[in-house]
């Protein structure tokens, strides 16, 4: 049975890699250094794939057939379809066994995501991804959350299905570590008139929240209520679905920075499952 | 009202800009076979990111073509409808923390202190 050996969390502004010298040199340090760091930790789990989430941005899907989760199942995937995203194009290589394990056992634990053998790869998962696998070399499972379109799914919805993927991977024989990996958010407005805003007592709320362990008062927040951090901070559910997957763990938020130049609240949260915790606790961004 | 081909349109010029030796600029929107409103085409054609936003386009979609055309936060933000901006709404985590209180520091560490803010649930009646 495969064993979840990490998980983490972070923004993908496209910023991050199209043009990260636009951010301030303090903030984007801390930022690349708190990817740096949990890149380390997969690493030295020997983490053999990863299931990456992320929101849906137009890239596979669109408004005449827009499925709420999709499971990447393909051999590979091509990414990223930006071309000024400062990653080169290139073959992502998949799991298709991981990938249907999660498929079929989320299927059996209350869940209905769509499957797509030919998923496109855009910034939402190339920017973590190729922080994470610069050579492109780590199997990926990419799983697609709509966070835009509304209805959408709540936050305890997506906490709950993080639980469902979880326990997908723990049952799966055919590998023995994989990494959970959220993408998405913090706060950041898109295509309205409050582009570029960043809600800061959101982001530092909602890690704390995270840290605290998910919550009710973050989980049963209401969809209406999210929306009033950002358009876009509804990605955060491609987060709460990954601490969901990691139950019990040690929550740590790494880093955040209210980027403005990347219109973006940038943030890494780490989640060490028991058995997996470094000996000494990582530095918390929140200081009593 | 045609919003659906509207979105159609733009969405269809988005993906040709993606194409790798697409010759297709991403100020020029081809706005023929699709079933438009003169408004609509008349927006598309100008590129009327305000218009779009009035018509009701998704703000993935406004988004992108922003971004297609190289126009920062600071050179549509201003496009938009004046007053539009304005925040509705008190939500549960307002006052938890952020530069402007001083309880996010320069140094990225977040100083909570003994009141980080409420956590009771929305207010709407304080719009």
């Amino acid at each position: 049975m495969a064993e979840i050996v990490l998980g983490y969390s972070a923004s993908h502004a496209p910023m991050m890699s199209a043009n990260p010298e636009s951010a301030p040199p303090a903030m984007r340090q801390r930022f690349f250094a708190a990817l740096d760091q949990v890149r380390d930790r997969v690493e030295a789990s020997g983490a053999q794939a990863v299931v990456l989430l992320s929101g849906e941005h137009f890239t596979n899907f669109f408004l005449d057939n827009l499925p709420q989760l999709c499971v990447g199942v393909g051999e590979s995937h091509l990414g990223p379809v930006e071309k000024w995203l400062g990653i080169p194009r290139t073959i992502v290589p998949g799991h298709p066994g991981l990938a249907e394990a999660i498929l079929s056992g989320t299927m059996t634990r209350g869940f209905q995501p769509s499957v797509s053998s030919r998923l496109t790869v855009d910034h939402g998962f190339m920017t973590v991804y190729h922080a994470l696998s610069p050579s492109a070399d780590l199997p990926l499972v990419p799983v697609v959350m709509n966070c835009t379109t509304p209805p959408l799914i709540t936050l305890r919805q997506a906490y709950e299905f993080g639980t469902a993927v979880g326990a997908a991977i723990r049952a799966y024989d055919g590998l023995d570590r994989v990494a959970v990996v959220g993408a998405g958010g913090l706060s950041h407005f898109v295509g309205e008139p409050r582009v570029g805003d960043i809600d800061e007592d959101f982001d530092l709320w909602f890690l704390h929240q995270l840290e605290l362990g998910c919550p009710p008062d973050l989980l049963d927040l209401g969809n209406d209520e999210l929306a009033l951090a950002g358009n876009g901070t509804g990605e955060v559910r491609a987060w709460v679905a990954c601490a969901g997957a990691l139950p019990g763990a040690r929550t740590t938020a790494l880093d955040y920075e209210p980027i403005g130049e990347w219109i973006n609240g940038m943030g890494v949260v780490l989640h060490e499952p028991a058995d997996r915790q470094a000996p000494q606790r990582p530095d918390s961004i929140f200081v009593r | 009202m045609s919003l659906y081909q509207l979105q159609q349109c733009l969405f269809d010029h988005l993906r040709r800009l993606e194409e790798p030796d697409t010759t297709a600029r991403p100020d020029r929107v081809l706005v023929d076979g699709y079933d438009l409103t003169e408004a609509e085409r008349t927006a598309l054609t100008a590129g009327d990111v305000a218009a779009f936003h009035i018509h009701g386009v998704h703000p993935v979609l406004i988004n992108a073509f922003c971004r297609a055309n190289g126009w920062k936060r600071a050179d549509y933000r201003q496009l938009f409808p004046a007053g539009a901006d304005v925040i509705v709404g008190r939500p549960r985590w307002r006052g938890f923390g952020s530069r402007a209180d001083g309880r996010l520091g320069p140094d990225g560490r977040v100083h909570l202190g003994q009141d980080p803010g409420r956590t009771v649930g929305l207010d709407l009646q304080e719009a």
